[in-house]
């Protein structure tokens, strides 16, 4: 049984092997060409190559030598603070920036633990005005207010 | 003096009331978000980059100027005040500057960070105007073989600057220029990794990297620490000034870390971040008393910030003479300058030396348009930091929304600004510094021409890197600087330094 002395080593040799390969693949499909007429395919593929190759050293490393465990992570900070953004972005246009900010706001409030409800729809309130005033009215960008655009 | 003429035509041309009141909106904006825990120069400028699309050339550029200083500025003052440093140049300045503010001092330490930028960035301009125009007709003689090898250098260096492991931020690099490379190819038209989605086409945004892997990881890191970890603030806030013993004290060290960051300022890759560790290591040597460093000492406020702002500074003059960006804030600043018809590059000094010379006045107001707005302004930022964090994480969380969209008026770019805050962030647990990625993803696609059209012009021969002088010197100099790296002594030091 082999023991892993390094995850965070392991753990990122592994992601590293993981884009370089992927990049080989998918530049299989692009013309390599030669070095004297470099097809689309010669950097990316050779990149991609050396990426690989530290992947392996990395990882490798990851098993031979000693290193920091992994920090701990908590699910609820990264999920909804991912999830408030990525609402914002797609409802922006589907209901306005009004009514998309109220919905982000909620959302990202409960990165924390047990969210004072009043308090975070008057903050909401009061920072999708400021938003709004800065970009439709300062700036004359087209987002809607209410409604799909 | 030929100089001094083309400074005034250059200020006459740039300080009408117009430009110097949208300078200080600039410096204003760009303080405002600059200070904003974890949002450093990048993401700070990033966003603020599109309010001067609408302008005329001149009136963008000083607007330009003040958002930059404004940027940087906000950074110290986060770094003094909160012990967060946005970027790798400021964690020296939280170490004696987190320490004067836990002691009651912070006005001090950001009046001399203030005073010190100043000067800093005066004489750093003056070094631009003396000698970017006789460094453009060097510049001319450098061929695709010779900037292929400057930004080979300028990559290493990121990696031998970069936290942590050393071959960890050479993958870093390295994945930087694939995403980089994502798009249509310019030589053949093709689609290049982009997994049939259309929204790729035109290659990865910069904006939703940035704000993706240095904004929303930072928010997400930040909620993780338990409560008591989090940002706190010394409420002691007593004067402002410094001291006249303070003053004795800082401007010998502000005058040193100067004269060592406008020299390492044109270095590509990362001067800035070296000007500042430098000038700390010799302050420390030089004191009488070291060991009152790391407590407190002003000169290590004074010698730090002062390097890194002439670095800062310094470091336009690879952009302004080779059209080379050396770090990610001058690529933004470079797109900002495209935009506006201003191809940065020596032909823009022989072609358009008004435009030169009218930058240059720019960075000279706003400068002094950074101090003259900031120290009386000292207290708000200060009590703006003190706001509690469940209300500043959303702020920044929307302005990076619409900061994104704002810019692209595309959805999609926000789901690519989730899709890379989630990598940024499981890069960040495996322990690899996003910084050097940055630096590679702007570099890549230029990589790649220069590599096509050196093997292009040799045939295929390799060699040709190592035949012209200019291509060989940078080439060994990349190598002597990967060596150091991988020595021992050398290593120890780095580890020193990058400690917190």
């Amino acid at each position: 049984m082999i023991r892993i002395r390094s995850p965070q080593d392991l753990g990122a040799g592994l992601l590293f092997l993981a884009i370089g390969g992927a990049g080989v693949l998918i530049g299989q499909d692009l013309a390599f060409g030669t070095a004297r007429r470099m097809g689309p395919g010669f950097f990316p593929t050779i990149i991609s190559a050396l990426i690989m190759l530290i992947g392996v050293l990395v990882a490798l490393r990851g098993i031979a030598i000693a290193g920091p465990p992994l920090e701990r992570t908590p699910v609820r900070p990264l999920v909804m603070v991912l999830l408030s953004v990525l609402a914002l972005g797609l409802l922006l246009t589907e209901i306005g920036l009004f009514p998309a900010a109220l919905v982000f706001v909620l959302v990202a409030a409960h990165a924390r633990r047990r969210p004072a409800i009043v308090e975070t729809l008057v903050f909401g309130l009061l920072m999708t005005a400021a938003i709004v005033a800065l970009f439709i009215f300062g700036l004359s960008k087209p987002l809607p207010l209410f409604g799909g655009a | 003096m030929e100089m001094l003429d083309h400074l005034v035509t250059g200020f006459s041309a740039a300080l009408t009331l117009q430009n110097v009141l949208f300078c200080l909106l600039g410096c204003l904006l760009g303080t405002l978000i600059g200070v904003l825990p974890g949002i450093g120069p990048i993401p700070t400028i990033a966003l603020l980059l599109p309010i001067t699309f609408g302008m005329d050339p001149l009136t963008a550029m000083i607007m330009l100027a003040g958002i930059y200083y404004g940027a940087q500025y906000g950074g110290s003052t986060t770094s003094i005040l909160v012990n967060m440093p946005g970027e790798a140049s400021s964690v020296i300045t939280c170490i004696d500057g987190h320490q004067m503010a836990k002691q009651g001092r912070a006005g001090p330490a950001l009046a001399t960070a203030a005073l010190g930028s100043l000067f800093a960035g005066c004489v750093g301009t003056l070094f631009i105007a003396a000698f970017a125009p006789p460094l453009s007709a060097f510049a001319q003689k450098f061929n695709s073989p010779d900037y292929f090898s400057l930004m080979v250098l300028g990559l290493v260096m990121a990696v031998v600057l970069a936290h942590g492991s050393v071959i960890k931020a050479v993958a870093m690099v390295l994945i930087g220029i694939l995403l980089g490379l994502v798009g249509t190819d310019v030589n053949t038209g093709l689609a290049r990794y982009t997994l049939g989605i259309s929204g790729l086409w035109d290659g990865i945004e910069f904006l939703p990297i940035v704000l993706g892997m240095f904004g929303i990881v930072e928010v997400i890191r930040n909620l993780e620490k338990p409560a008591g970890e989090r940002i706190t603030i010394s409420t002691k806030f007593r004067d402002l000034w410094p001291t006249r013993k303070d003053f004795r004290e800082a401007w010998p060290a502000a005058v040193r870390g100067t004269a060592l960051g406008s020299i390492l300022g044109i270095l590509p890759g990362g001067g800035a971040v070296l000007a500042s560790f430098a000038s700390y290591t010799m302050e420390k040597r030089l004191a009488k008393d070291p060991s009152r460093f790391g407590k407190g000492a002003i000169e290590g406020v004074a010698g730090p910030e002062s390097a890194n702002n002439a670095a800062a500074q310094t470091s336009f003059i690879p952009l302004l003479t080779l059209g080379l960006p050396s770090n990610a804030v001058m690529a933004l600043i470079m797109g900002g300058l495209v935009i506006h018809g201003m191809q940065p590059g020596a032909a823009m000094m022989t072609a358009k030396p008004d435009l030169f010379w009218a930058l240059v006045a720019s960075m000279f107001i706003g400068n002094v348009m950074l101090v003259v707005i900031n120290l009386p302004m000292l207290g708000i930022w200060v009590r703006l930091l003190g706001a509690p964090y469940r209300f500043m994480y959303p702020t920044i969380l929307m302005l990076c929304v619409v900061g994104v969209y704002a810019t692209t008026a595309e959805p999609f770019q926000i789901v690519m600004m989730v899709i890379f805050a989630a990598f940024g962030y499981v890069l960040l647990k495996f322990g690899c510094e996003p910084v050097p990625l940055v630096l590679g993803f702007i570099l890549g696609p230029l990589m790649e021409v220069n590599l096509r059209r050196s093997l292009q012009i040799s045939r295929g021969d390799p060699t040709i890197f190592f035949d012209r002088p200019i291509s060989a010197t940078l080439l060994a100099i990349a190598a002597g600087m990967i060596l150091l790296a991988v020595l021992p002594s050398f290593r120890r030091t780095r580890e020193e330094a990058f400690k917190e």
